[in-house]
């Protein structure tokens, strides 16, 4: 069964002579546990395919379905709803909210949804992160591969259905790179995450189970598993 | 779970508060200053009220809610039992000494409990009030009147006559010993004499003797509540088994409230306009207000539309994001709505105390309200208006589509398309810069420009308050000499009301005139006889219908109000039509009828006069003794007048009595010679030769009529001018201050937009260093933004101003008599420097501030 699934998914922009499809007609299938990376060239229209994955935009045509829902059938707050739930985020700049400590930022999605946290979970998803010692430390105070495992911890943190990485690693010079990327590996194989991770660098999609490839907004390889 | 997630909401909303400061500090600043321009005009509306209030409380003698009349000991025992009573006191009134020496403000001999003393407005300034029989209180100016001085222990001998002795055939006279004294308060209507309840019921028994009836004692009462005190006092009365209806009942009960309570009927004839004066100044605080909060809103929501959009995409719904919003508006008007209120009450009080002076009202009964009711009116008014400027912002930030929030920029575009055509010519960018952002540029204009459109508008107003034209109307005499009564409205029927002729000789002789004349009432019942048609009119209009002719012989005779004057007085009506002048002839009978102005100002001659050159017949009667020495009604003698003219009298030398039936002036020399022994000298008026004479005539009458045993008051051109000048420094002051006040808000909200576009170009800015751009370059771009900001606002008041002020000089000539249509735009070239000044120096402080930092490190501090 996939728990994630996008069918025939188009993204125009513009109109007329302008309009630019950044997606022409992607078919998709993740399974659940999988790890897939998402590989291609800047403009290839990887970031919109996230977007959309992600209910962060809507598509021109097509469906995303996660867990069997239609996610573009929510209106916005049922959307946004489903994907603090649902959806774990981590993008390239961090994207931490930077009044709050690590702490809580880690567990605000959950207060958000006002469902008890968790706090012994937390702490370990921390502790498996190597991030114990900085749960009362602000972001600013922490250096760009701690504050990339922070974001990583509050994508899991929710246990959501899938986890999407928007470039986890391109503000991070490569060694830091490797480190978070291998947390972001042993994390999910602990949880049994989902996880669709996009990249340009061929070297990181390497650690995932599968590479899709993808150029002009359409699907080229899709990496069968077999492969790896 | 609301619980959980509330917390964590507010938390975000705190924290990102707290990240905010300079924003905070404006936007506190701006909610201070409406609240206190809230708070002031609540407070000076409800001073107004408190002490309008209190001035007829003053001047009816004292502020308990109602009385019950004529109580015996057993009805105050009954009736003080009611729990709906809060609380009761009593008084006696024994007698009275309206002489010569009391004409201004009778004395009452009484006896009152310590509540009646409170609520009589007596507050004793030395000694206690009187408990042993030879025992008496009273203010300063009666003692000064019977010749003591302010010592307790003094002997002090008052004379009187009882209340019950109408006649005053049995005068009193005590001697008492001073227990206390209290300062004389010039709105009494009475000067209250106390006297201690053993020695009322000593005289009560003296009375008895004397067989006169007993004295009555009233029993005055404060309920719970000054509502629906009317069936309150009903209803205690009845059940307590008295009857309130029927006169003759042997347990009737008179209750009266305090006309001071029922201050609807007072105010209420011009509360249409007085509301909506109050409405629109709300409406324009509140606007204000909505200027600078959302802008200060907008603009930092836009500033971070970033965060916005992150905490989109970790699953903050719009509901909560307008909750972040409305929070952080929450926590700045708890910190601002206290102050505002603070300071607009002080400052509220302050300034009633400068409007009050400029009115009628004495300064002696000037009341700060300390009612709750300024508060909470100024509290909620603030936060409904910070929720409205708030609501806007807080809606963007929830809109936010997370995506989108990822690539937010101000405005866009078209920067670009200006540095590709031009270069790196600066003051373009800055003109570019301008257009980035239309709706908060404009705001900023906006916001700007209403400050000094408002402040030509107060220049532009007072200045047409036209000092000449108001005295030429008002004052037609330089002085005007009369009893204190007539300038109460209320003319010299009886002999004592008028001026005595040795008065007038007096001040004759201590003034120089170059013109002067003496305005006379005619101290019996003038009537003109009319036909049948006419009298029913008449009586229609003026007496709801009652169809009673007045003359015992069956005519039909209309009420006049007339009087005489001297040639000087003539001099000064106005002609609508005829010949006023033939009113000087002595020996031939000429009668003038007054006119009336509609609200337009144009002069309407009485309906019930006759034609130019016809002949009207006055009926004069009065009381008079018949051959056995009793007092019947008598006419005096009834004259043929020819109509000479239709008039319009001034005010300050017209009857003063209202407009009932015709309203007619005779000649005094004419009349004189048929009705002399019923002419009452009402007023005497001069004119000065010159300013010296003037001045002189000004100390003389100041003195002359300002002592306490005088019965006689004056107007004059200087007291006049004076008075008039207060009143338009008030309109100054008060225009002046909103000005300000608003004036600080349009400057913060051009600082706050100047340093807020300089704070979110800060990256911008540091690629442009980086590439080449000079420090003096980004300064001067900037200081052209802030000119450009200037100008425009200053252009934009010129322009409003420009087609304003023909349409404000009509609504204030409309509303203002002695309003002089003008034209000026002085306010707006003058504040214009300032203006400038202003756009040069925010950018360089703002600039100041951000150059601290490298180029590097402003460059990095991105993401």
């Amino acid at each position: 069964m996939s728990i994630l699934e996008a069918k025939d998914l188009k993204k125009i922009y513009g109109e007329g002579e302008n309009a630019v499809h950044a997606l022409d007609g992607v078919n998709l299938q993740v399974e659940k546990g999988e790890f897939v990376a998402i590989v291609g060239t800047s403009g290839s229209g990887k970031s919109t395919l996230l977007h959309m994955l992600g209910g962060l935009d809507r598509p021109t045509s097509g469906k995303v379905y996660v867990n069997d829902v239609d996610i573009d059938s929510l209106s916005d707050d049922a959307l946004t709803i489903f994907r603090r739930r649902k959806i774990g985020f981590v993008f390239q700049a961090f994207n931490l909210v930077p009044v709050l400590n690590v702490y809580e930022n880690v567990i605000l999605p959950m207060e958000l949804d006002g469902v008890k946290v968790d706090k012994a979970y937390v702490d370990e998803i921390l502790d498996t992160l190597m991030l114990s010692g900085k749960k009362e430390a602000l972001p600013n105070q922490l250096s760009g591969g701690q504050q990339q495992r922070v974001a990583i911890a509050r994508a899991l943190a929710f246990r959501p259905a899938i986890l999407l990485a928007d470039e986890p690693t391109g503000n991070l010079d490569s060694k830091t790179g490797q480190d978070v990327l291998s947390l972001l590996k042993i994390s999910a194989e602990k949880y049994a995450q989902t996880i669709v991770m996009i990249t340009h660098n061929d070297e990181i999609a390497q650690l995932a189970d599968r590479i899709i490839r993808i150029e002009d907004g359409r699907i080229v390889s899709t990496g069968e598993r077999s492969q790896a | 779970m609301k619980v959980e997630n509330r917390k964590c909401i507010r938390r975000l909303a705190f924290r990102s508060l707290k990240a905010n400061r300079r924003r905070n500090l404006i936007a506190t600043t701006a909610i201070v200053l409406t609240a206190v321009l809230f708070t002031t005009m609540f407070t000076i509306l409800m001073s107004i009220s408190a002490t309008y209030e209190n001035s007829i409380m003053r001047e009816l003698g004292g502020y308990e809610q109602a009385s019950f009349k004529s109580v015996t000991e057993q009805d105050i025992e009954t009736l003080s039992s009611d729990r709906r009573i809060k609380e009761w006191g009593v008084r006696t009134v024994i007698g009275v000494n309206d002489s010569a020496a009391f004409k201004k403000h009778t004395a009452e001999i009484s006896y009152m409990d310590a509540n009646t003393t409170k609520w009589s407005f007596i507050d004793l300034k030395e000694g206690h009030l009187p408990e042993a029989k030879n025992e008496v209180a009273m203010d300063t100016e009666a003692l000064a009147i019977l010749g003591a001085e302010p010592v307790i222990g003094t002997e002090v001998t008052v004379p009187f006559e009882l209340i019950t002795d109408q006649k005053g055939e049995q005068p009193l006279e005590e001697t008492f010993i001073l227990s206390g004294y209290w300062e004389a308060d010039r709105l009494c209507p009475a000067h209250f004499i106390n006297v201690s309840k053993s020695y009322v019921q000593e005289m009560e028994q003296r009375a008895e003797e004397m067989g006169l009836p007993p004295f009555r004692t009233d029993l005055n009462v404060m309920l719970w509540s000054t509502f629906g005190m009317d069936g309150f006092l009903a209803d205690i009365a009845l059940d307590a088994g008295y009857d309130i209806v029927d006169e003759t009942a042997p347990n009737y009960l008179n209750y009266g409230i305090n006309p001071g309570y029922i201050s609807e009927s007072v105010s209420g004839s011009d509360s249409a306009g007085t509301v909506a004066a109050i409405l629109a100044f709300t409406l324009l605080i509140a606007f204000t207000g909505y200027l600078i909060i959302y802008n200060v809103f907008q603009i930092s929501v836009a500033g971070d539309i970033k965060f916005y959009g992150l905490l989109k995409t970790i699953g903050v719904t719009s509901k909560q994001m307008k909750r972040i919003i409305r929070l952080q508006a929450m926590a700045l008007c708890a910190a601002g709505i206290p102050l505002g209120l603070l300071a607009g009450y002080g400052l509220g009080a302050g300034l009633t105390g400068i409007v009050l002076k400029s009115t009628t009202m004495s300064g002696s009964a000037f009341t700060v309200s300390m009612s709750p009711v300024i508060f909470l009116l100024a509290a909620v008014f603030e936060l409904l208006t910070v929720l409205f400027s708030t609501a806007k912002p807080g809606r963007m930030a929830a809109k936010v589509s997370p995506v989108e929030a990822l690539r937010y920029t101000e405005g866009g575009g078209i920067r670009k398309k200006s540095a590709a055509t031009k270069g790196a010519k600066v003051r373009r960018m800055a003109f570019a810069n301008m257009g980035r952002n239309k709706k908060k540029t404009v705001l900023v204009f906006v916001s700007l420009a209403l400050a000094i459109v408002l402040l030509n508008t107060v220049f532009l107003f007072v200045g047409g308050f036209d000092t000449e034209k108001w005295l030429a109307q008002t004052v037609t005499f330089d002085f005007v000499v009369g009893k204190t009564d007539y300038f109460k409205f209320k003319g010299a029927f009886f002999p004592e009301n008028g001026l005595a002729e040795e008065d007038i000789t007096y001040i004759r002789e201590n003034t120089q005139a170059k013109a002067s004349g003496i305005g006379y009432d005619i101290g019996c019942y003038t009537t003109m006889l009319v036909d049948q048609a006419a009298y029913r009119e008449y009586v229609a209009r003026s007496m709801g219908g009652e169809d009673a002719p007045w003359s015992e012989s069956g005519e039909y005779l209309e009420y006049a109000i007339a009087e005489a004057m001297d040639e000087a007085l003539i001099g000064k009506l106005t002609e609508y039509e005829g010949d006023v002048k033939l009113l000087n002839d002595p020996d031939e009978r000429y009668v003038a009828f007054i006119c009336y102005e509609d609200e337009y100002g144009n002069l309407i001659p009485d309906a019930d006069a006759p034609k130019i050159g016809d002949k009207a017949e006055f009926v004069f009667s009065g009381t008079m003794p018949d051959s056995n020495g009793e007092y019947v009604f008598t006419e005096l003698g009834r004259y043929e007048y020819t109509v000479a003219a239709y008039v319009k009298v001034p005010q300050a030398i017209g009857p003063r009595r209202g407009s009932f039936g015709v309203n007619v002036i005779f000649g005094s020399a004419s009349l004189a010679k048929d009705m002399g022994d019923w002419m009452v000298p009402m007023l005497y008026a001069f004119d000065a030769p010159d300013t010296a004479a003037e001045n002189a005539a000004e100390s003389f009458l100041s003195a002359y009529c300002g002592d306490p045993s005088s019965e006689y008051m004056y107007e004059s051109k200087a007291v006049e001018r004076q008075e008039f000048d207060e009143t338009r420094n008030m309109f100054l002051l008060l225009g002046g201050t909103l000005c300000g006040i608003i004036g600080v808000v349009g400057v913060l909200n051009y600082f706050n937009a100047v340093m807020a576009g300089i704070l979110a170009r800060k990256n911008e800015i540091a690629v442009l260093q980086a590439i080449g751009m000079t420090g003096r370059q980004v300064k001067e771009m900037l200081m052209t933004e802030g000119l450009i900001y200037s100008a425009g606002s200053g252009l934009i008041a010129l322009a409003l101003s420009l087609v304003f002020v023909p349409v404000l000089n009509a609504a204030a000539a409309n509303m203002f008599w002695f309003y002089s249509k003008h034209f000026t735009v002085t306010p707006i070239l003058l504040i214009l420097p300032v203006m400038a000044l202003l756009g040069i120096c925010i950018p360089l402080i703002s600039y100041k501030n951000l150059s601290g930092a490298s180029i590097v490190d402003r460059i990095r501090e991105i993401g």
